[in-house]
């Protein structure tokens, strides 16, 4: 939940990256690398199985420790053992990892957010939705405040003091850090980890400190590399309007180097171990009608443009009755996927299974009974009168 | 009498949609007029059709809405029907796409929404207008989500605007942008306060441009944007025309 006494309206804020998409969009086929996204994902999540177990042979091969896992307890379980003895842990923004109750599973050392916009976020208490902007509703001048009371410093109210002030603090701490925690943004069966940005904070965090620890999911694993190369370019046009990324990282083991004598010494420059902990999450969900949230590169597209983030700054969560039915059924979100997910059949279906436990609101109940007996959502109407409520459409 | 022409092809119906024949009823009037003046021969079937089951599908109730849609096909077939014209974009949608996902090929009765039926009209170039001279070229169109976005329909409405002689602006998010008026997927029932405040971002965005008057065509976008419209005027598409 952002901003609750100071809701100010995002229509705006996503207006340069409308227009930074669409120019990309100009150059492209755009439905065909939609078509094709969709294509990877339905056919990789149907092969979920083979592909881990091949994944995990060849990450293994590469020097990754691999730790399979069913669920975020377990995996917390398994970072907590990895990250005995280090009192500072840095940690990039991931998805999977926000499930995961870091505070914690990482009770008594100190964690460190260094992406820009969940940084601030965090360091103003406010724990932001969106997976590309999470400081898209915070003002500049929350930010400065929070700066000052967290981090007893004064810094001016533009931009790019602000960043500068943020990368001086980041890199000092990035240095200190014993662990390096993050995401990623696919998996291949050959043994990669890939993870794209913007900020260069991901190439800090998984090469400087000795130890770099991914934790993600199985339904990140896509057969190839060029495969996750599809998923990069997605993830950068979707998620914020450019054709391809800044930075994209291919992690296939630790940093090793052969330079002295030929003799193969392994933990060169960058981490000195790498870690994966890989979670078979959302298993539940394979061969069922939400079987295509998998498919999900969490690039926030669909937020973008949803009129309900606009107002709530909350995601539409097929998971809770009070967030589902909050869904206007625009069909922006579909349109504005580039894996096409069709979420308003997602909303529908969670929509018909909380109707079926007795969960949905009186309204609903209401407007079904006048349905059932009067043939119209509005009930019995005597001849010159006009309802009041609309329970349309 | 149709029966009796040499090539029947069943009865054209319209079908206003529950909100329009119970809550807007005056665009039910302006559109039978409409379809007159177009010279479409039609049915009305005001007391045995029963409620598309948008809402219902909406809400998540697929069985009472494939009751409904066998109910519906049940009357329809009684009056043979061919073709259903409609100004409502979710009923539009619902007869075009989704009964045939529940009664398959037995529903094979084609649907329009009458802004089809409109555009492919050439009498509207001399139908008078309910809107002043100075306001013509100050004049907005919202593309229903129901009629733009799931059903592609983006052109028609504005060569019909056109072809009325109005000149329209765009606002900046038009056609596949367009933002929701709010109320649909039964977030105006449901969720009255976020339904209004979207609505409002929608009119925002029309004095933006400078609009004076909003026109939609869609009965709950009507209505939903009209009660948060402010000092913009907001019409739906069938009062514009003078009887």
């Amino acid at each position: 939940m952002l901003l609750k006494d100071n809701k100010k309206s995002l229509l705006h804020v996503f207006d340069d990256y409308k227009a930074k998409r669409e120019k990309v969009f100009a150059r492209l086929d755009v439905e065909k690398l939609r078509d094709d996204l969709h294509q990877l994902k339905k056919e990789s999540i149907k092969n979920i199985k083979e592909l881990k177990k091949q994944a995990i042979v060849n990450l293994k091969n590469f020097g990754v420790n691999v730790f399979e896992v069913n669920n975020y307890e377990e995996a917390g379980e398994v970072l907590k053992k990895l990250t005995d003895g280090a009192d500072l842990i840095v940690k990039s923004k991931s998805n999977v990892i926000n499930n995961l109750n870091l505070k914690k599973v990482l009770a008594g050392k100190e964690i460190i957010e260094t992406d820009t916009g969940d940084f601030l976020a965090e360091l103003a208490g406010q724990k932001g939705e969106h997976h590309i902007s999470p400081a898209v509703s915070l003002d500049i001048r929350t930010i400065v405040r929070a700066i000052k009371e967290k981090l007893n410093s004064e810094v001016e109210e533009n931009p790019q003091a602000i960043v500068s002030f943020v990368r001086e603090y980041l890199r000092q701490k990035i240095i200190q850090a014993q662990i390096g925690l993050t995401g990623a943004n696919a998996l291949t069966t050959e043994g990669q980890v890939v993870i794209l940005e913007n900020e260069g904070n991901i190439s800090l965090v998984s090469r400087l400190p000795a130890r770099h620890v991914v934790i993600t999911s199985t339904k990140k694993i896509v057969p190839t590399i060029e495969d996750a190369m599809l998923i990069v370019k997605c993830s950068a046009i979707w998620g914020t309007g450019q054709a391809w990324p800044v930075y994209v990282s291919i992690i296939a083991g630790p940093s090793k180097t052969a330079d002295i004598e030929k003799k193969l010494i392994t933990g060169a420059q960058g981490a000195k171990e790498v870690d994966l902990i890989l979670i078979n999450d959302h298993q539940n969900l394979i061969n069922t009608p939400f079987e295509e949230i998998l498919y999900c590169i969490s690039c926030g597209a669909c937020l973008n443009f949803c009129p309900v983030f606009l107002i709530e700054h909350e995601k539409i969560d097929y998971k809770f009755a009070n967030r589902i039915f909050k869904c206007t059924l625009c069909g922006s979100c579909k349109l504005n996927c580039p894996a096409k997910i069709d979420l308003g059949k997602i909303t529908k279906v969670a929509r018909a299974k909380f109707a079926q436990e007795g969960k949905a609101s009186l309204t609903n109940e209401k407007m079904i009974e006048n349905i059932r007996h009067y043939g119209n959502p509005f009930g019995k109407i005597d001849s010159g009168e006009t309802p009041k409520e609309l329970f349309c459409c | 009498m149709p029966l009796f022409k040499n090539f029947f092809r069943g009865n054209t119906l319209y079908y206003p949609g529950c909100l329009t024949k119970f809550v807007a009823k005056d665009l039910a009037e302006n559109y039978r007029r409409i379809l007159q003046k177009i010279g479409l021969d039609f049915i009305e079937l005001p007391d045995l059709e029963v409620c598309c089951g948008s809402p219902a599908l909406a809400a998540g109730y697929s069985a009472d809405f494939k009751n409904l849609a066998e109910k519906n096909l049940k009357v329809f077939k009684e009056h043979a029907v061919a073709k259903i014209i409609t100004n409502c974009p979710a009923c539009f949608k619902i007869f075009s796409v989704d009964y045939q996902k529940v009664l398959d090929s037995n529903w094979d009765i084609k649907a329009e929404h009458i802004v089809q039926t409109m555009v492919n009209s050439k009498a509207i170039g001399n139908w008078k207008l309910e809107i002043g001279n100075s306001r013509r070229s100050r004049v907005t169109y919202h593309d229903p989500c129901h009629l733009g976005r799931l059903m592609g329909i983006y052109d028609e409405p504005r060569q019909v605007l056109k072809g009325l002689g109005i000149k329209t602006k765009e606002m900046e998010r038009n056609k596949s942008y367009a933002l929701c008026c709010g109320g649909g997927g039964g977030v105006k029932a449901n969720w009255p306060e976020l339904a209004n405040k979207i609505a409002k971002e929608r009119i925002g965005l029309a004095k933006d441009i400078g609009a004076e008057c909003l026109v939609t065509n869609c009965p709950l976008c009507y209505l939903q944007l009209k009660e948060n419209s402010e000092e913009i005027e907001v019409k739906e598409m069938s009062q514009l025309i003078k009887e």
